[in-house]
């Protein structure tokens, strides 16, 4: 019976039987290690900044200096997944800060988690998730079903143009994404949220008290679908084959040149205004927008 | 994967009975099947949280889908196919790019099987390290023994595709289990 | 640990039970659905809006989804009075299952812990969010108790219920970077 044999190449057998590496607290740290073209980097640091690169190696490289607070830093490769993770004492309060900067092969799947430390992000082209709490975070974003989210950092994401599933959310930071296309996800409570898209399939966007700006191209069948409470909401859409509508508010307005002379009341005797348009060619993009307070403007150019 | 007589009678009045708006006969229903579910959803999501909440979403949409399930299909085969679409959908994105090369005469192929046997916890991590559309395949394929034909329809695929997902996992499967030495 | 040796991929298990029951938050669920199907008439529904909208039945099937995953509106008790049908259904949903209680209380009091250890300005302006966001839900509860079978309203409560869950779930589960 043939024996399922165990063939462990060299590189893989390094791979394996790499030691944890441990960097102390209080300097500098210069590390690589190899990693797989399209494997998993996982980053987390607590305070400072993580600046992360792709790059054309196969190789993670971390750069960088721990603050004299910081426990260590431990970077560890194996199966294709390398993980890079500042550690404080237990109990610890204060700074603890680490500036990092991680090279990644640019296929990499790359998760970074941070509490305060700032993070950045660029020429990375595979799926991206990206979460800090307080930090900002600013990033080149174009592997598809990446995510970005802070809870009261800013939040800033340029996509590619290429068309990606992407959600984007925060808490009371505000939320910027430029040149992104496909499919998107945007959620804030009391920043405000901007974006900007091309070739939109879908867009799905939740405010509470922020505002919301929505500039998107639609492709045919597309989908806008958004609702807040007394944030505004602010939609410039145009799609070829025209703009179908249910837009709705409890007691704010409705305007923008779409709006124009059509806007109705709910009711004869009670509160609410809605703008149904029902798009001219058949295959038109549909709309659909709901706010308690938020003024909503519509335009389709 | 044929279930006896009377275990499929048995799913059947209880089935009547949840139509008719009984949620304890449901009830009944979910205990029996929620752990062939849960199994599905936490292999594909490879993520606790995400899986129960699958589990929660494919219960309550089969609920209320109840009046249009036919009674001669299976139960369990439906509430996979709800649970499937469940998870496709909470993936949120478009289908993966790649492009597989279907040559569906190619492969056609047994059960796996390892000469040497190997540990359970480390062939469900290799299963869990596999790109998602070949784990999808040989899920429903290899471990949950559905057809190509009908495996490729809870996907949202074509058959070929489906087959050639199925090779490759089983390639990469191979693969990782061969590398895997502690 | 070893574990069990198989020597075919089927030999693995097909069932695997959840860690916990998911029948309470189906349960509710459904039964809230039932509820509200009785309560609610003639609500809008668009043509092409995804299931976890409108009617407050349809939209209370999803608020169902979230209470077994300890993502849970911070105020039960402290819904509006005032609120009636809409508010109520959504309150009886919750209340009805003791695990979405329990839970909601263990959620709060760690995301308070997580408030404490933020450094000041970020814990008020996170802070401020949360109750920005708890002050747009019974803003909309009051809207409800006045014009309770308003499907808009519902809807927003509902969504807004959710949104409460994933701020209080994001904030609780910030900082788990820390060693």
């Amino acid at each position: 019976m043939r024996m399922l044999k165990y063939h462990v190449r060299s590189s893989l057998l390094l791979l394996g039987a790499l030691p944890l590496a441990v960097f102390a607290g209080g300097g500098p740290v210069n590390r690589t290690v190899p990693a797989d073209a399209t494997g998993e980097v996982e980053i987390s640091n607590v305070s400072g900044t993580i600046d992360v690169r792709g790059w054309d190696r196969n190789e993670v490289q971390v750069t960088g200096q721990l603050g004299d607070d910081v426990e260590r830093l431990d970077v560890d490769s194996s199966g294709g997944h390398t993980v890079v993770k500042v550690i404080l004492p237990r109990g610890h309060v204060g700074d603890g800060e680490a500036t990092l900067e991680v090279k990644v092969p640019k296929g990499s799947t790359v998760e970074v988690g941070a509490v305060s430390a700032d993070i950045t992000s660029k020429g990375v082209l595979g799926t991206q998730r990206l979460k800090s709490v307080s930090g900002e975070v600013t990033a080149d974003v174009s592997g598809d079903d990446s995510e970005v989210r802070s809870v009261s950092g800013d939040v800033t994401v340029r996509g590619s143009g290429k068309p990606i599933s992407l959600r984007v959310s925060s808490v009371s930071g505000s939320l910027d994404l430029m040149n992104g296309a496909g499919k998107l996800d945007v959620v804030t409570v009391s920043g405000d949220a901007r974006v900007t898209m091309s070739e939109t399939t879908e867009v799905r966007g939740r405010t509470t008290s922020g505002d919301l700006t929505v500039n998107a191209k639609l492709t045919r069948d597309g989908r806008v679908d958004v609702e807040g409470v007394s944030g505004d909401i602010s939609l410039r859409l145009t799609a070829p084959g025209g703009l179908s509508t249910e837009i709705e508010s409890f007691s704010g307005d409705i305007s923008g040149c779409l709006a124009a002379d059509k806007v109705e009341r709910v009711s004869k005797y009670g509160p609410g205004v809605r703008l149904n348009l029902r798009a001219v060619e058949a295959g038109g993009a549909r709309v659909r927008a709901k706010t308690l307070s938020g003024e909503i403007e519509i335009c389709d150019r | 994967m044929t279930k006896p007589d009377t275990v499929v009678e048995f799913d059947r009045a209880l089935i009547e009975r949840a139509r008719r708006g009984d949620s304890r006969a449901f009830e009944r229903l979910y205990r029996e099947h929620v752990g062939r579910v849960h199994g599905l959803c936490l292999r594909m999501t490879r993520n606790p949280d995400l899986a129960a909440d699958c589990v929660q979403d494919a219960f309550i949409k089969a609920w209320k889908a109840l009046p249009r399930f036919e009674e001669r299909a299976s139960f369990s085969t439906w509430l996979h196919r709800i649970a499937v679409n469940t998870v496709l959908e909470k993936r949120r994105g478009p289908s993966k790019a790649e492009v597989i090369v279907e040559d569906p005469t190619e492969y056609e192929e047994p059960v796996l099987t390892f000469d040497t046997p190997v540990e359970e916890e480390e062939l469900e991590a290799a299963i869990a390290s596999l790109p998602q559309g070949a784990r999808d395949a040989l899920l429903l394929c290899g471990l949950y023994g559905y057809e190509h034909s009908e495996a490729a329809g809870m996907l949202g695929i074509a058959v070929g595709t489906c087959k050639a997902q199925l090779h490759r996992a089983r390639g990469l499967l191979r693969e990782r289990l061969e590398r895997g030495v502690r | 640990m070893t574990t069990r040796q198989v020597k075919r991929l089927d030999e693995l298990a097909q069932s695997v039970p959840p860690a916990r029951d998911l029948w309470p938050a189906i349960s509710a669920a459904i039964e809230a659905e039932k509820a509200a199907n009785a309560t609610v008439q003639g609500a809008r529904r668009p043509a092409w809006r995804p299931a976890a909208a409108l009617a407050a039945a349809v939209a209370l099937v999803t608020v169902g989804v979230y209470i077994g995953r300890a993502m849970t509106p911070a105020g039960g008790p402290e819904i509006a009075a005032n609120a009636q049908s809409g508010g109520d259904v959504v309150r009886t949903a919750f209340e009805r299952d003791a695990d979405y209680r329990k839970q909601r209380d263990v959620l709060m009091a760690e995301v308070q812990k997580r408030l404490q250890s933020m450094p000041t300005a970020e814990r008020d302006k996170v802070s401020a969010s949360l109750n920005t966001l708890r002050r747009s839900i019974t803003e909309i509860e009051a809207a409800l108790g006045r014009d309770p079978a308003n499907a808009l309203l519902q809807e927003l409560l509902v969504s807004s219920c959710q949104e409460e869950m994933r701020a209080l779930t994001a904030v609780r589960e910030a900082g788990g970077q820390e060693t």
